[in-house]
Order: structure tokens, then C-alpha cells, then sequence
């Protein structure tokens, strides 16, 4: 069971949240070639270590939260705020 | 007589309360307190179980959880639970138990001639032996197994109590409530930490309550009584009693069952069997003890040999002589107390056999001191005695060939050393480590948030013990930011001597012979299968348990896995630390499926969405449908005996000919606002947003980013900057989240909010030629043609309730979506009725719903596959190739625009009376490969149209779009069913939409 | 067209619950669970850069502060506003104890929030049990993972979590404790019977325990 602090609601279970993918690939540009959509659809590294994810807080906030996890370890460094225009987080963060 | 074997006095058992419990079908009687197994050894009985391969008579071998043979069958009818550990079965009067795995009875068992070709049974047994002839597996083999080998059966009927799960947060958990795990939780606590310490057993102390030990100067379990007393007294401390720990996760998360009614005989009214708990502890203390492991030595699995603190904990805490005349055989100082304990307890001690030249002289001095023999340098070679132990053969641990001496006894307690409980420490993904003082393996470098102290750490000493407990309490508590400034002082206790031990792995076997010298008695797995396994090559600790079933099963090789690695050790010739250890997993305890499920299990395995209209359909008698969490109507029947197709006709007719009404509140809600909502919609669906008038409604389409179609439905502008989306029932919750996701993640510059409202509604459509005479008398807005054309918009009063309507048709009819607050849902459903009475108004569910849309050619959640584009299913006319929406460029991909792909087509069966099947394939019977048509596409949805007055579908086809007027077949292999069917363009009636304009 | 006269008897709410008489689910000694029935439960949410001002102008409208501190809710004894989320919040009253009309709550909101966010009714859309009693925090351990212990939750804290594998809503009322749980309106029934199992374990108790 991983423990993912939500930027906003603290510490939750990961059944709260869903699996958004890899948080390094970039969406095109609306004109950019047919390659660079392909790519951003089905081109993944899956790295062993450090990675930056997306994750949803589905069933709390709602927010869509950026992750970096090591996937060998689960080790969790941080959690961030995917939005920069959502009105960001003003608390305390750390509580379990 | 009864209760044979019991002391005169002594122990923590009731004798003031005897409790009958019945065995095998005989009666015995035991007192509060016992154990199963306790209490069958007080009436002399040691014979519980065969074994699982061979079939061998066994007994009881720990007095504990670590239990490889004392196996059974508690309790009988629905509750019956087989595998059950009677080490661990606290008595209650009426307990029913029985021996599991003979035929036909346990005494004399069929199968134990298994035992007699032992040589086919070897390690790999199953993979050498059942290999040919293939077809025998199923016949043969399989069923042959299935009777030969395997624990108990399980009840087949429902299990009539029930379980629960709960979850706890704290600073320090403390695992074992024993003298080290009681000094960390006194520690801890007195912080001001929040505490919890869980222990398996029904009382707190451990160990202490099977020995003689004195703590801070009284008994030892009279101590632990008084500690726990007081932590329970604490506010802050949480003592969970008869709830073992026995998962450890990632992120610090542990799970633990407590066995909350097990020792009764059903649970208290209200009360679950068990409890499972899942804690969030900041730092966790392993005070989990240790555990002894047997002697390897010829016959070592005879009723009636035991581990020597088994034997101790029987004659101290439960008051029960495990025999009359004992020998005690170790490497180790430990099993001394056994002897001594036995021998206070007027066990007669034959002799204490340590395999070690030389034991410390004080040890030799205590027997000598009450006249016991003891016999050094030499160890037990075999056991002999048929269904129970009656005599011991003595050999020198050099090997060399003497006659060994014969000594008679009905009890072997001994000991191969003490295994720290390292399983846990495990889990949490570290690495025990081999430590050679004590010849066994102790907890590595933490990985997360725990520490191991006292026996589970590898200190055996009781001082030291409860000096380590403490420490770790604090220091625990200190790590999960408290301060330990007034903590406790150091508890006294007796020095109960320094743990010393020497190896002895394997004992050679008197005359050379073969005996079987069982090494995992659960798995009937022999030294020998070790040393076979190595010779095949199966030689790494994860291959050897793989091979031999080693420390598989309940007991999970509690007491076998380190002499199977130091056996196998000796047989690769290398230390033991070379050859490593295996990884331990949850559960470190046989858990019950039931406790995983808990309450969720029958009506509430999955929450249930109810429409506010749930409650009238159910009084109509709607026979009901899942869609997803929702129970949705299907269809009403009218009298008794109608069917499904009865229903749907008739519904179907209504809606067609008259007017009828249907529940469509299940349809997702999305409520858009802000100055960016129409670019927001623009970039989701394909087509145009940045025009649609206030008070009307457009069709949508969303694709994926793959260019796959994701979801449709209408939305409506309602307002400047205020739009309300409907998606499919299916897709609610995921189109929300892809919206969450784009708005927040690729284009948080669009300012716009979103929020699902599909709660905060009802849906009712009316439908058929008569809707809008029906609505004119309830509604209080204009919906002439004229005034409301087909996709208008607008708020409106029904009667008194206020409401939104839409004019949108999924039937093909001319037809409305009235939408009302969802607590009127049912009355604007009923006043629309009383309304419709003189018009003759219907009710219609999900099954005339979706015939109507197959009539008219609606594409629907079984053509919105995930693999279908907006050309594949012909909507990709609606795309605006002029801006970018999401999926755009994927949906461009050649392998998505080539020949070939399938196409939404219509069908027609050809042949009367009979309808197409769902998922029945569309092949050509003139395109053969060999003797098969290949197929060229699948039905995805059928029934009878009502309309056309023959059997209809919509399938995706090959290339179907350019293929309308073709004949085909429709088969269903399963059913051998083969259907002539014609292709057509899906939509069946209407194609130019006139009604729904009208 | 001519209106309709409203014809029936006045418009009554039903509750996705209990439709019919009473409130009371579960009343032991030491736990009780009420559905609070026919709420307005009025949803802000803030555009971009207007959170502040959003939070500002409802405060005013309603003479409470609106909580900008993740999880944490304000109330003057009757009309409650709860975090909802990083740009949202709830606002909850019984019109009849606060005397105010249908539908007064919502255009009181739209007036003060007006082009800073979107004022969305789901009244409708949420079903509300009030746990309490000395047991609360007990049967709440059941179902969900979130900590309520007191030095981790008190009177004046929400949180949006899942309980019994469904998305709610805590709001912790007081410290007897008294919680309020806010659910999706069709998940009324399975929701309530979740708590009202976990609540059985204490059905013999007395006041005294």
C-alpha cells in the first residue's frame, strides 16, 4: 500500500488516488509532426529508479498531482501540485 | 480416566471451570484456559493428524503458532474451518474438532501405505512421477492426488458469521507482547506516544508465562498481568490482544487479523468472527520472540517428540505432563530448563542428551544437583515406537559405528537452537543477516520505519531482553518526535543464563540406515529430499523450496527453514551464510479470505447507485438491470407469467405509437462554467463549440489521444459562460477525470470549472408522437415546434416543480429529457403519469430503450469499444478538421484510415423468427482458409424490432460501409448456430429524421 | 401557452434515505446515526485567480470566514462551509432552521460570487448522515483510512476521502464527536448500511459503557 501525500489533504492511502501515467512526456504542439504524437502516445522509457508520475486524487481533492517515486523501491521524494493555476496549497504539509 | 496427564497444581488455567470439548467424535473435558492442544495432551492424547504425503501418524510438535503437524478440522457445518492450528484453538465448552487427512480413520489410516513407496515420493515428486501418459493428468493423476495428498476440506455452505476491517493510526507499534515488547510499550507509552502493542496469544507476556522467570520481583506472568493491566489503563496506548501481525507493506503500512470471537463458540451478536487491522504506524518495534527449531534426527516425527519449550510451556502454563518419562536431547543451554521444569513437575528425566563435549559446568552441576543423567557429546540417532514415541536410540555425533544405546521414554523434548522471528523484518524489504553466535539469522539493515529487540533481534537473555525493549521503546518514541525524558527505569529481572549453542544440523542415523529424518513435518520433507534436490541441481535456497515444498503450507517453515538451509549448506560444502535465506511474504499466518472481503461480501460486494424514481419502479415490480454500480429498470411486467420479450414489445410499441417515459437519470452530468468553457469544449470533442447558441444542445464526440472514441452525448449552453454536459451512464467518472486531467494538466491556462452534477438530477424522457401533447399539460413554457424546435434548451415549471427540458431524442421519436432536483424525481415521474392516464402513457427501461436505438442506428457503449474510430462507426463527418480537438492527430494514423478496418453496419436476419446473437461472428461461407470462414467482424448488439417485424442488430464489419445489400452468416460456434443475415446501413427506421423534428 | 396552476399538494423532498417519516438510523447509548434531511448544499468553485476574492465575498454574503486552509470548515452553528477541494468549497444549511427560503441560499451565493466563480445546487445531489456519540470515532475506523484521532482531526476539520470504498466527505461537528458525512445522493443506502453494520458491535452498550 503506497502513502501519497496529497499536497492539499495530507497523507492518504493509494486507493484514493489512480494511476496517471508518466508525468516526462510532453504533449505536442497542435502542429507538431505525426511522429511526436505517436511518440506521446505510445513511447514510454520505464525506468527503473526515480521516475516523475501523475497521479489523481480521485476519490479526495480531485487534483492531479505530480509524483516522483522510485519505481524499484516505491520510495516517494515528492509531491507537487500539477496545476499552477489551481490556487495552491496553503497548509502544513507532513502529518500523516 | 481424565485428564490423565494434568499437574496437581499450578499453571494459567481455570480449574474451577472444566469446559468439554469433543475429538475425532470422543468426548474430553479440559478447563479454561487450554488449548486444544493442551488439552488433548492432559487426557493423554498425542495422536491428531496424518501427515500430508506419507501419511505418518503425528502429534503435537510446538505449543504455538509455529505448529507444522497439529493440524485440524474445527468445528462442523458451515463454520467448519480445516488447517486449524490446536496449539492455538483456545478451549470453549462444545468445541468440536477433528483429525484431518485419514481414511478411514486416524488410527488406521489407508494412505500411510504412501509411506511404504516413499522412494516414489521424493522431492519433485509431482514433476517426475505424474508426467506420462499426458491424458492421465486429468483422469488419473489429478484425482488420485487430490484424494492421496491435501489438508482438510473446507465447508461448502455460506459462512454464516461475518468480518470487519478497521484501520489505526500511530506513533509506535509494538509487535509481541512479550517481556521485550511489554518493557518498549511501558516506554513508549509512558512518552506520550500513541501505542499500539498487539500479541497473538489470549494473554500478554510471551514466554513468561511458559517459564519460571521472576520480573521486578514477583513471577513473571504475574508482571506481565499487572503491565498489561496498566497500559490498558492508558489513554494512549491501544493493547490488541489474540491479533497477529502478519503483514508488512510498503510506506510503513503493516496488517494484522484479530481473532475477535474464535475462542468462542459463536461470535456475540453484532460482533464479528475477525477483525482485520491495518495500521499507519510512524515506527514499528519487532518484539516478535523467537522460535526453537527441531532436532533432524531418524523418526523425529513421532507422536509424542516435541520441541523441549513446548514441553515446558505445557507443564508451566497449562499444567499438563507432556509424558511420564522424558529425555531431553540439544546443542544448546536453553533446553535445560525443560528438564528441570519437566522434573519439578514429577516428569520422570531418562536423560538430558547435549550433542556438545563439553556444556558449561554450572548446567551439568543443576542436573547432577537433582540426580539427572546427563549424556554429552552425543545426540538422538532415531526414535522408535509406532504410533507414538516409546524409546530412543543414542549415537555419538562423530558417526562412528557403535551400538547405539536404547533408552525408553513416551516424551523426546528437544532442541536445535532458536530462531529469531525475523519474518517480519522480512517483509519490510530488508535482508536478515547469518549470525554465528547464535547460529541463525538476525535482522539486517533496516529498510523502513522498524527495529528488531530482544529474542527477535537475536538477544535471548530475559535482562536483556527487557532492557532492549525499553531502549527501543524510546527510542521510538524519540524517532516519532517525543520526548523521553522521564521514561521509565530499567526493569529487574533473574538472570536466566547466557545463550550458548554448537551446530548440529543433522544426526547420524544408527547403523548407517535410512531413516527418514524429517526436516519440514508439514510438507513431509526429509533431509534427504534436500540433498536430492541439491544433487539435481536445485540447489539455491529459492529453487530448494520450490522443489521440495519446503516451508510451504500454513506453517510457512517456521521451524524448518534454517535447518533446510544449513542442510543444504553442509551438502554444497559452504557456510551457511552463502547460501542465503529465503524472502519471507505475507501472511506470516494462514489469514481467512473472509477477513480480506469483510463486510462487502453477497448484496454488498460493490456499492449500489439507486435513481431516485428506484423506489416506484421496484413497487411496479421492474425487473432490474446492473450498468455499471446503478441498478437500472429493464423492463415492466404487466401480469404474471410475462417475459422479457413481452415487456420490451409492448414498451417499445408504447413509445412508437403513443407516449411512454423512461428513467434516464443514470446519464453523467457535468456542469461547465467560465470564460474559457466553449475553447475547453472545442479542444475535447471533434466537432464545433464556439457557436452554439444559448438554450441549445449539440451532439459530441470525445476521442482518446489514440484517436479512439471515447465517449458522446449532448451538451447544452445554458447560460453566456455556462454549459451542461451529459455523457454515457458508463463513462461518467472517466470522462470527468479526463476532463480534470486536461484542464488541469495540459491546459491550465482555460479558465473554466467543472463539477459532476449527474446527483443533483433527475432524468425523465418522454417519448412517441404524443410527448408533446403529454408535457403541454404540465409544462409551463411553450414547446410548440415553433418555440422549441428539436435541440432547444430551457428552464420551465412541471406543475409546481422546477425543472429544465431538453428536447433530444435517443428513441428516434419526437421526444424530451425533463430534467427535475432529483428529491422531486419521483413526483414529476408520477404527475407525469396521472397526467398522461387519458393518453394511455407507458413506462419504458433499458431494454426497449436499447431496441429503439438499434432501430435507429444510435451508437452505444458495446460500438464505443475503445477500438472504434469516428470513421469506423461513420461519425467522422461531425470532425472539424479545421481546429485541434484531442485524438486528432493519432485518428490520422494509416493503420486507422486503412481498407479493411471494421465498420458499423446494419443487420438483418433473414431467416423468421430467429434473431442474431451478440458476439456471434460475421463470416462468408465462401471465403475459406482450410475448413473455416474466417471472420470478418462480430455483432455487437441485437433484437427484435417490434417496427420492422424481424430480427435486427448493429455489428462491425470488414469494410461493412461498402458492403450494404451483401448476405452474410452470423455464427455462433458455442451453439453450433449459423444465421443467413443481410448488411445494411444501421439506421433502420426514419433515416432522414423527420419525427424526431416533428 | 397559459402556466400551469400547481394543482398537488406542496413540493415535499424526498430523501434518498429515509423517504418516508424519521431521521433515525442507529440509537445505542453511545452511537446514533440521523440522515439530515432536505439541506441546501451550494458548491463554489473559483476561477482562475479569483480564489481569494471568491473566499472574501461568500465570508461576507454569509457572515462566516470561508476557509482557504485545506480541510477545514467554518460554520456559525447553522449554515457550515466546508473545503471541497483545491478551488471549491460547499456551503450547507437547513433552510428551515435558518429560516430561509427555497432556493435563498443559492441566489444569495450567485449574488456575492458572481463573475469571481460558478454557484452549483447539489441539494439534490448529496444524502447526509450525522454520526455521533462516544462510539463515533470507533465505527468511522471501519470504514476509512484517514485519521480522526483527536491530535489528527477535531471539530472544525473535513475531509474528502473514501469510505467504504465510496467518495465522501467527513466534517467533523464537535468533539463528542459528532461527525457529518456527506454522499453522492444514489449511494445513499449502500453508504448508510456500511455505517450502520460497523455501528452493531455496539448495539448492547450503556450510556455508561
Amino acid at each position: 500500500m503506497l502513502r501519497i501525500e496529497c499536497p492539499w489533504c495530507g497523507v492518504r492511502n493509494e486507493d484514493e488516488f489512480s494511476y496517471g501515467g508518466d508525468a516526462t512526456v510532453e504533449r505536442p504542439a497542435d502542429d507538431a509532426s505525426q511522429d511526436d504524437w505517436y511518440d506521446y502516445v505510445y513511447t514510454r522509457a520505464n525506468p527503473a529508479g526515480r521516475h516523475r508520475e501523475y497521479w489523481h486524487h480521485i476519490n479526495g481533492c480531485r487534483a492531479w498531482l505530480t509524483v516522483e517515486r522510485d519505481t524499484m523501491t516505491h520510495e516517494i521524494f515528492s509531491t507537487e501540485p500539477t496545476s499552477a493555476s489551481l490556487p495552491q496549497p496553503q497548509r502544513k504539509t507532513g502529518s500523516l | 480416566m481424565s485428564q490423565q496427564y494434568r499437574t496437581g497444581s499450578g499453571g494459567q488455567i481455570d480449574r474451577k471451570k472444566p469446559i468439554r470439548f469433543t475429538f475425532d467424535g470422543k468426548s474430553y473435558s479440559g478447563y479454561a484456559g487450554d488449548t486444544l492442544a493442551s488439552a488433548l495432551l492432559a487426557n493423554g492424547v498425542h495422536l491428531l493428524g496424518r501427515s500430508f504425503k506419507y501419511h505418518r501418524p503425528r502429534g503435537i510438535q510446538t505449543a504455538g503458532s509455529e505448529e507444522p503437524n497439529a493440524i485440524v478440522e474445527l468445528r462442523e457445518g458451515a463454520r467448519k474451518e480445516p488447517n486449524t492450528r490446536a496449539t492455538c484453538i483456545e478451549l470453549f465448552d462444545g468445541l468440536v474438532a477433528n483429525s484431518q487427512n485419514r481414511w478411514p480413520s486416524l488410527a488406521f489410516d489407508v494412505m500411510a501405505v504412501n509411506n511404504l513407496f516413499s522412494p516414489l515420493l521424493s522431492a519433485g515428486f509431482y514433476y517426475k512421477t505424474f508426467m506420462w501418459p499426458v491424458s492421465f493428468w486429468t483422469n488419473v493423476y489429478e484425482h488420485v492426488i487430490r484424494r492421496a495428498a491435501g489438508l482438510g476440506t473446507a465447508s461448502t455452505a455460506a459462512d454464516p458469521d461475518f468480518y470487519e476491517q478497521c484501520h489505526e493510526h500511530c506513533d509506535v507499534l509494538i509487535v509481541g507482547a512479550g517481556p521485550t515488547g511489554l518493557a518498549a510499550a511501558l516506554a513508549a507509552a509512558e512518552t506520550g506516544a500513541r501505542v499500539v502493542l498487539v500479541d497473538e496469544n489470549p494473554l500478554a507476556g510471551g514466554s513468561l508465562n511458559s517459564e519460571n522467570h521472576e520480573v521486578a520481583g514477583m513471577p513473571g506472568d504475574d508482571w506481565a498481568a499487572q503491565v498489561a493491566a496498566q497500559l490498558q489503563s492508558m489513554e494512549n496506548v491501544h493493547l490488541l490482544l489474540r491479533t497477529t501481525l502478519f503483514g508488512y507493506y510498503d510506506h510503513n503500512v503493516v496488517a494484522a487479523i484479530e481473532k475477535v470471537s474464535d475462542h468462542l463458540p459463536v461470535p456475540p451478536k453484532g460482533h464479528p468472527r475477525q477483525r482485520m487491522w491495518t495500521f499507519y504506524p510512524r515506527r514499528v518495534v519487532i518484539a516478535a520472540g523467537a522460535t526453537e527449531r527441531p532436532l533432524v534426527f531418524g523418526n523425529n516425527d513421532k507422536p509424542g517428540i516435541m520441541l523441549a519449550s513446548a514441553a515446558r510451556a505445557y507443564v508451566n502454563r497449562y499444567g499438563v505432563k507432556p509424558g511420564r518419562r522424558a529425555i531431553v536431547a540439544t546443542n544448546n543451554n536453553d533446553a535445560y530448563r525443560t528438564a528441570l521444569d519437566l522434573h519439578r513437575a514429577g516428569v520422570t528425566i531418562a536423560a538430558v542428551v547435549d550433542s556438545r563435549a563439553h556444556p558449561e559446568a554450572p548446567l551439568a552441576a543443576e542436573l547432577a544437583k537433582h540426580s539427572i543423567r546427563l549424556i554429552t557429546g552425543r545426540t538422538i540417532g532415531a526414535a522408535e515406537g509406532r504410533q507414538h514415541v516409546t524409546r530412543a536410540l543414542i549415537v555419538s555425533t562423530q558417526g562412528e559405528t557403535i551400538d547405539p544405546e536404547r533408552i525408553d521414554c513416551d516424551l523426546i523434548a528437544c532442541s536445535g537452537g532458536w530462531n529469531p522471528n525475523v519474518h517480519l523484518h522480512s517483509q519490510s524489504g530488508a535482508k536478515p543477516v547469518y549470525d554465528d553466535a547464535i547460529l541463525s539469522f538476525v535482522p539486517g539493515q533496516s529498510r523502513q520505519a522498524e527495529v528488531s529487540a530482544g529474542a527477535a533481534g537475536g538477544s535471548f537473555a530475559l535482562r536483556e531482553c527487557l532492557k532492549q525493549g525499553r531502549a527501543a521503546g524510546i527510542d521510538a518514541a524519540r524517532q516519532a518526535g517525543f520526548k523521553a525524558d522521564k521514561a521509565s527505569p530499567v526493569i529487574k529481572a533473574h538472570d536466566d543464563g547466557a545463550y550458548a549453542i554448537e551446530a548440529l544440523w543433522i544426526s547420524p542415523t544408527p547403523y548407517n540406515k535410512p531413516y527418514k529424518q524429517f526436516v519440514d513435518q508439514q510438507n513431509d520433507v526429509k533431509a534427504s529430499d534436500v540433498a536430492l534436490a541439491s544433487q539435481e541441481g536445485y540447489d539455491s535456497v529459492e529453487l530448494l523450496k520450490r522443489y521440495t515444498t519446503q516451508g510451504m503450507a500454513t506453517d510457512q517453515g517456521k521451524t524448518s527453514n534454517v535447518n533446510a538451509l544449513a542442510i543444504l549448506a553442509c551438502q554444497r560444502g559452504e557456510p551457511v551464510p552463502q547460501v542465503g535465506i529465503t524472502t519471507f511474504r505475507p501472511p506470516y499466518v494462514p489469514v481467512a479470505m473472509g477477513v480480506f472481503a469483510g463486510h462487502t461480501v453477497g448484496a454488498e460486494f460493490m456499492p449500489v447507485r439507486r435513481t431516485a424514481i428506484h423506489d416506484w419502479n421496484a413497487k411496479q415490480g421492474a425487473v432490474f438491470i446492473e450498468a455499471g454500480l446503478w441498478l437500472r429498470a429493464r423492463y415492466y411486467p404487466q401480469k404474471p407469467g410475462d417475459t422479457m420479450n413481452d415487456c420490451y414489445l409492448r414498451e417499445a410499441e408504447a413509445t412508437r405509437n403513443n407516449v411512454a417515459l423512461v428513467d434516464v437519470s443514470t446519464l453523467g452530468k457535468i456542469d461547465l462554467q467560465g470564460p474559457d468553457a466553449a475553447e475547453f469544449l472545442n479542444r475535447l470533442y471533434i466537432n464545433n463549440w464556439l457557436k452554439l447558441p444559448i438554450g441549445k444542445a449539440r451532439y459530441g464526440i470525445m476521442l482518446r489521444e489514440d484517436g479512439m472514441v471515447f465517449d458522446d452525448g449532448t451538451t447544452s449552453r445554458l447560460g453566456e459562460n455556462h454549459y451542461f454536459m451529459t455523457t454515457t451512464t458508463a463513462n461518467a467518472a472517466p470522462v470527468l477525470a479526463h476532463m480534470e486531467r486536461y484542464h488541469q494538466v495540459e491546459w491550465p491556462e482555460l479558465d473554466v470549472v467543472l463539477c459532476s452534477v449527474t446527483e443533483q438530477w433527475t432524468g425523465i424522457a418522454v417519448a412517441g408522437p404524443n410527448s408533446r401533447i403529454l408535457l403541454e399539460k404540465v409544462i409551463d413554457i411553450d414547446i410548440s415546434n415553433e418555440a422549441f424546435p428539436f435541440m432547444a434548451v430551457g428552464d420551465c415549471q412541471m406543475n409546481n416543480i422546477p425543472g429544465r427540458l431538453f428536447r433530444i431524442s435517443f428513441s428516434g421519436e419526437l421526444a424530451y429529457e425533463l430534467n427535475v432536483p432529483a428529491d422531486y424525481g419521483e413526483q414529476a415521474w408520477t404527475e407525469l403519469l396521472e397526467a398522461g392516464k387519458e393518453l394511455g402513457v407507458a413506462v419504458y427501461g433499458t431494454e426497449a430503450l436499447g431496441t429503439m436505438r438499434i432501430e435507429k442506428g444510435h451508437v452505444a457503449g458495446s460500438e464505443l469499444d475503445g477500438r472504434t474510430t469516428a470513421q469506423d462507426l461513420g461519425l467522422e463527418g461531425m470532425a472539424n478538421r479545421e481546429k485541434h480537438f484531442i485524438g486528432k492527430q493519432n485518428s490520422l494514423l494509416p493503420a486507422l484510415l486503412d481498407e479493411g478496418r471494421l465498420q458499423v453496419v446494419g443487420l438483418k436476419s433473414l431467416e423468421p423468427g430467429r434473431n442474431l446473437r451478440i458476439g456471434a461472428h460475421l463470416v462468408d461461407p465462401n471465403v475459406q482458409i482450410g475448413s473455416v470462414s474466417p471472420s470478418q467482424g462480430h455483432v455487437t448488439t441485437t433484437t427484435y424490432s417490434p417496427q420492422l417485424g424481424y430480427g435486427i442488430a448493429l455489428g462491425l464489419l470488414r469494410d461493412g460501409r461498402s458492403r450494404y445489400g451483401e448476405q452474410i452468416e452470423a455464427v455462433f460456434p458455442l451453439d453450433d448456430e449459423k444465421l443467413r443475415v443481410e448488411i445494411c446501413h444501421p439506421v433502420f427506421i426514419d433515416p432522414e429524421g423527420e419525427l424526431v423534428r416533428g | 401557452m397559459a402556466k400551469k396552476q400547481p394543482d398537488k399538494q406542496d413540493l415535499v423532498r424526498v430523501s434518498p434515505l429515509l423517504p418516508n417519516e424519521g431521521d433515525h438510523i442507529i440509537d445505542y447509548a453511545r452511537v446514533h446515526l440521523v440522515e439530515r434531511k432536505a439541506l441546501s448544499a451550494i458548491q463554489v468553485l473559483s476561477f482562475t485567480g479569483k480564489h481569494d476574492k471568491a473566499a472574501k465575498a461568500i465570508g461576507k454574503a454569509l457572515g462566516i470566514d470561508c476557509p482557504i486552509e485545506p480541510g477545514h470548515c467554518r460554520s456559525d452553528g447553522k449554515t457550515q462551509i466546508f473545503w471541497n477541494g483545491p478551488n471549491s468549497w460547499m456551503v450547507v444549511a437547513s433552510d428551515v432552521e435558518c429560516g430561509r427560503a427555497a432556493g435563498e441560499l443559492f441566489a444569495t451565493l450567485q449574488d456575492a460570487v458572481s463573475n469571481l466563480g460558478a454557484v452549483v445546487d447539489q441539494s439534490h445531489g448529496r444524502c447526509v448522515l450525522r454520526l455521533s456519540g462516544a462510539r463515533a470515532r470507533e465505527v468511522m475506523a471501519k470504514n476509512t483510512a484517514v485519521d480522526l484521532h483527536p491530535r489528527a482531526f477535531g471539530a472544525g476539520q473535513c475531509a474528502l476521502t473514501s469510505i467504504a470504498h465510496m467518495n465522501a466527505t467527513i466534517v467533523q461537528v464537535d468533539d463528542t464527536p459528532t461527525y457529518d458525512l456527506f454522499v453522492i445522493r444514489s449511494l445513499a443506502r449502500s453508504f448508510a448500511h456500511a455505517i450502520e453494520h460497523a455501528c452493531h458491535e455496539f448495539a448492547e452498550e450503556t450510556a455508561a459503557g
